[in-house]
């Protein structure tokens, strides 16, 4: 083969191969760790109980699921002051429109939560120091009725 | 006997006596076991008119008489079959008497075989006689009746969101759970024997199974990272449903008498409100990975990948597979508000059934109607008439109606 056509073909299956990794089908390549849920024994839920949030309600735009940049300084401040402190019991409890289907808002405010315990977790908050609530539009009468997540800390 | 004499004096000049026999005729129908009048009154609509026939006879016994005016009653709603006098032809011929609201009823075909008897001994005369309804509609048709069907749905009357149950007619409302913050998103077995429901009583969600008949309560997912959705496979015997324990929201399948679970789906974004196929092992669930829910189906075989359902609808939720497994009802939004559509499956066209916020869809045990919520009421539609009409109101706001399959 032709010198020339030889390093055309070879830089040709080169470039196939790395535009291949980042095909939507090549999957996840950082594999990003996803932290599950430990124990919820100490965990207080924000139903039922007058809990304080922590930080600001961060608002969610229609239809997103991931957490915004505006949201990241937010979780950073929180995550600084949890980091390292044992008796750390934040609850992530996320809330939806009063208009969504209500089953698909349970879990689009319960992938929220996730979303959001996922970044304090990165962030260096220890996962079993975290848990979520996705209460969808279940308690828009007396809840938050938009599309927010909460975060509580009920210390220990 | 009953005696009717009536002298009418000079003084009246209007036709009294026919007045009066016209007001009591149905007091008196019932009495005497009268069979033409209620005929007269109660005319079957058109399509019950072409319905399989079916010859009763008149009952015998202390309640018979009101047993049969209800029976016929029931087939005449139900729209299935066509009640008819002994006389007329008709293709199969019930006997039956009634003492003391036990009803006991032989079915016989045209040829005078016996295709059941049975004898029907709940404590009301109501339920027996919904109970034999359903048996003939059963036995004629090979589809199953809804006068002994029921509705769950979600109402927050009581100021918290509970379930209620009702009759498939919107009678017989009655509140089930008193959930200390509530529950939610109910699931209903074949016969209505178990509840399966979403519970707030802890302040997290959790999953709790109810026996109807018994009362007993029993958790079936208090995992973590919340769980809801749940729907009961065709065969009673397995539950799926959402779960987040793994740190992200996925569909899991678990099994009622054994607690294992697999999780069947593997995605990015939101899967929710999953349904059975009534034949095949397949389950139906929405998932928005971003932009917007659409359909997609998961198998339970290992290491299958769910494919996407194409609808041609956008923002797709609540699918529920009809009982012939034939089309899918699913709630979509058009026009800015949500409706619900009935799409053929797995290929074919699709029909919005109702508009203006119309969601969650449910189909009746016979595939004829569909049951749903509409501005906080729940409304069924007949797929046969196209008629509609409101099953309950003023119940506060009525969501997530779910037929008892």
């Amino acid at each position: 083969m032709n010198p020339i056509t030889r390093t055309a073909a070879l830089a040709l299956i080169a470039l196939s191969i790395s535009s291949c990794a980042s095909a939507p089908w090549a999957g996840n390549a950082d594999d990003k760790v996803i932290y599950a849920l430990g124990n919820r024994a100490e965990f207080v839920s924000p139903l039922g109980n007058q809990l304080t949030p922590a930080c600001p309600a961060l608002k969610f735009a229609k239809g997103s699921l991931e957490v915004s940049a505006q949201h990241q300084a937010v979780l950073k401040e929180m995550a600084d002051e949890c980091s390292g402190v044992a008796s750390t019991r934040i609850v992530v409890a996320a809330y939806c429109q009063p208009g969504l289907p209500p089953e698909y808002a349970r879990v689009l405010s319960e992938k929220r939560a996730h979303s959001v315990r996922q970044r304090l977790v990165e962030l260096g908050v220890d996962p079993d120091h975290v848990q979520t609530a996705g209460f969808g539009n279940d308690f828009a009468i007396n809840g938050p009725a938009n599309d927010v997540v909460v975060i509580y800390n009920t210390r220990r | 006997m009953f005696d009717c004499t009536f002298a009418p004096t000079k003084k009246m000049r209007f036709p009294v006596l026919p007045l009066i026999i016209l007001i009591c005729l149905p007091a008196m129908a019932d009495t005497l076991a009268l069979d033409w009048p209620w005929k007269m009154l109660r005319k079957a609509p058109s399509h019950v008119e072409r319905a399989p026939r079916v010859g009763i006879e008149p009952f015998s016994g202390g309640t018979g008489a009101s047993a049969e005016r209800q029976l016929r009653e029931e087939l005449i709603v139900a729209g299935e079959l066509l009640p008819v006098a002994k006389e007329e032809d008709a293709g199969h011929t019930l006997t039956a008497k009634s003492i003391g609201g036990r009803v006991t009823a032989r079915l016989a075909d045209k040829s005078g075989k016996e295709v059941f008897e049975r004898t029907y001994a709940a404590p009301g005369l109501n339920e027996n006689v919904k109970t034999l309804a359903d048996d003939l509609i059963y036995a004629i048709t090979g589809r199953p009746g809804l006068a002994t069907s029921q509705i769950a749905f979600v109402s927050d009357v009581t100021g918290r969101k509970q379930i209620h149950l009702c009759d498939a007619d919107g009678g017989n409302v009655q509140q089930i759970t008193r959930e200390a913050n509530g529950a939610v998103s109910p699931a209903l077995s074949g016969e209505a024997s178990v509840l399966i429901y979403t519970s707030y009583r802890t302040g997290f969600a959790s999953i709790q199974m109810l026996d109807l008949a018994g009362g007993l309560v029993r958790t079936l997912s208090e995992a973590p990272g919340g769980g809801s959705g749940a729907a009961i496979s065709p065969d009673s015997e397995r539950v799926a449903m959402t779960l987040g324990f793994v740190g992200t929201p996925e569909i899991f399948v678990t099994e009622i008498t054994t607690g294992s679970t697999i999780c069947v789906t593997e995605t990015t974004g939101v899967p929710s409100g999953p349904a059975w196929h009534p034949k095949e092992a397949l389950v139906m669930f929405s998932c928005d990975e971003g932009s917007g829910p659409s359909l997609w189906i998961a198998t339970m075989k290992k290491n299958d990948r769910a494919k996407p359902w194409r609808t041609s609808h956008s923002n797709c939720t609540d699918p529920e597979w009809s009982p012939d497994g034939k089309r899918v009802a699913f709630t979509a939004k058009s026009g800015g508000s949500h409706c619900v559509v009935v799409r053929d499956y797995p290929t074919g066209g699709s029909q919005v059934i109702a508009r203006g916020g119309a969601q969650h869809p449910t189909w009746s045990p016979n595939g004829r109607f569909l049951a749903f919520a509409k501005a906080g009421m729940l409304v069924v539609h007949d797929l046969k008439t196209h008629d509609q009409r409101t099953l309950v109101k003023n119940l506060g706001t009525i969501t997530e109606p779910r037929w008892m399959r």
